[in-house]
């Protein structure tokens, strides 16, 4: 189970200006960049002792809050 | 360092990095990997604490990074570069830089970053770069951006790119090219990688053409563009166009083997 609320906490510890509830386009709209995808992965590796390797950072897996949760569920 | 023959180790090694407080300059996707192995062009080290990569260019080697801490093992044997691009709020990769000074890498420039919004565009005439065309591109480049700033392209990557349509152009009376623009597309923007007006063409509206050109070619997305810190000139002219500064900023770092004065 994926606690939505454990993930936005990650999130918003890492870029607490961005909307993560309701942006869509967190990666095209350039909102989330490279830099923060790295810490954003080694937070939910950490949280939910999961393993994301190098092939999973793509922008479709985190465009957005849900695209995040998807990533984390395949990978539990 | 070793050659990294293939992908999946690499990619192993690179996911072992991944933890908290690990810092990288290393943002390349898995296709730039693959390429660079194909081609023998990329060389690594694992050690405790991190993994350092080097990549062949013509004549340099560009060294990205995995680090906790400002530790970097590594003495290069021949001259190489390494690029730290940061927020404000980025303290621990800024520190990286101490770790370069202490292996003797010293800094060469700096960097700032602009960006511009998504925005309707209109259709614009754009011509792009033909083979041919390929020893003029490569001369304008040389004559504008420094050779060891790790930004030129090597002319396997930039006849890639001459024939897949990313280097749009501007020509005179007699077809000879006197301004570039090469760009890529990643992560739903537009990255402007060089801008050169020849300087015989300047104050004519090249790079604004270039500029509306690409904002055509790519539908008016979001677009960025790195510029040297202190060229206020090229600042200029894309704020003129609606860039603005974003607080990205990069400091780029040499090792020379032989001192020689550009």
């Amino acid at each position: 189970m994926v606690n939505r609320k454990q993930v936005l906490e990650i999130l918003e510890d890492v870029c607490p200006d961005v909307d993560f509830q309701n942006e869509t386009a967190l990666i095209d709209d350039g909102l989330i960049e490279s830099l923060d995808i790295v810490a954003i992965v080694t937070g939910i590796m950490d949280e939910f002792d999961v393993e994301i390797n190098v092939d999973d950072l793509l922008p479709e897996n985190f465009n957005s809050l849900d695209a995040i949760m998807a990533l984390i569920k395949q990978k539990l | 360092m070793k050659r990294i023959d293939n992908y999946t180790d690499l990619s192993l090694q690179i996911t072992r990095q991944m933890r908290r407080g690990i810092c990288t300059n290393a943002f390349y996707t898995p296709e730039e990997y693959t390429r660079a192995i194909a081609e023998g062009k990329l060389y690594g080290e694992e050690f405790d604490g991190g993994l350092l990569l080097l990549w062949a260019r013509d004549g340099y080697d560009r060294l990205s990074f995995w680090v906790s801490g400002t530790a970097l093992p590594f003495v290069p044997r021949r001259d190489t570069v390494a690029e730290i691009a940061f927020r404000e709020r980025d303290k621990a990769l800024q520190e990286v830089g101490r770790g370069l000074e202490h292996i003797g890498f010293s800094q060469l420039f700096d960097r700032v970053r602009l960006s511009k919004k998504a925005e309707a565009s209109l259709e614009y005439p754009a011509q792009t770069a033909e083979e041919a065309d390929f020893p003029q591109v490569e001369t304008l480049l040389n004559a504008s951006f420094h050779p060891l700033g790790g930004c030129l392209p090597t002319q396997s990557e930039l006849l890639r790119d001459i024939k897949e349509g990313r280097v749009l152009c501007r020509r005179d009376e007699l077809h000879a090219v006197t301004a570039i623009l090469h760009y890529a597309v990643t992560n739903g923007a537009s990255k402007i990688l060089h801008l050169s007006v020849a300087p015989e063409a300047r104050n004519r509206g090249e790079a604004t053409a270039l500029l509306c050109a690409l904002q055509g070619i790519t539908a008016g997305r979001r677009s960025i563009v790195w510029t040297q810190a202190d060229n206020a000139a090229a600042i200029h002219c894309y704020e003129k166009f609606g860039y603005t500064l974003d607080g990205w900023k990069a400091k780029v770092w040499q090792y020379r083997t032989e001192e020689i004065l550009w």
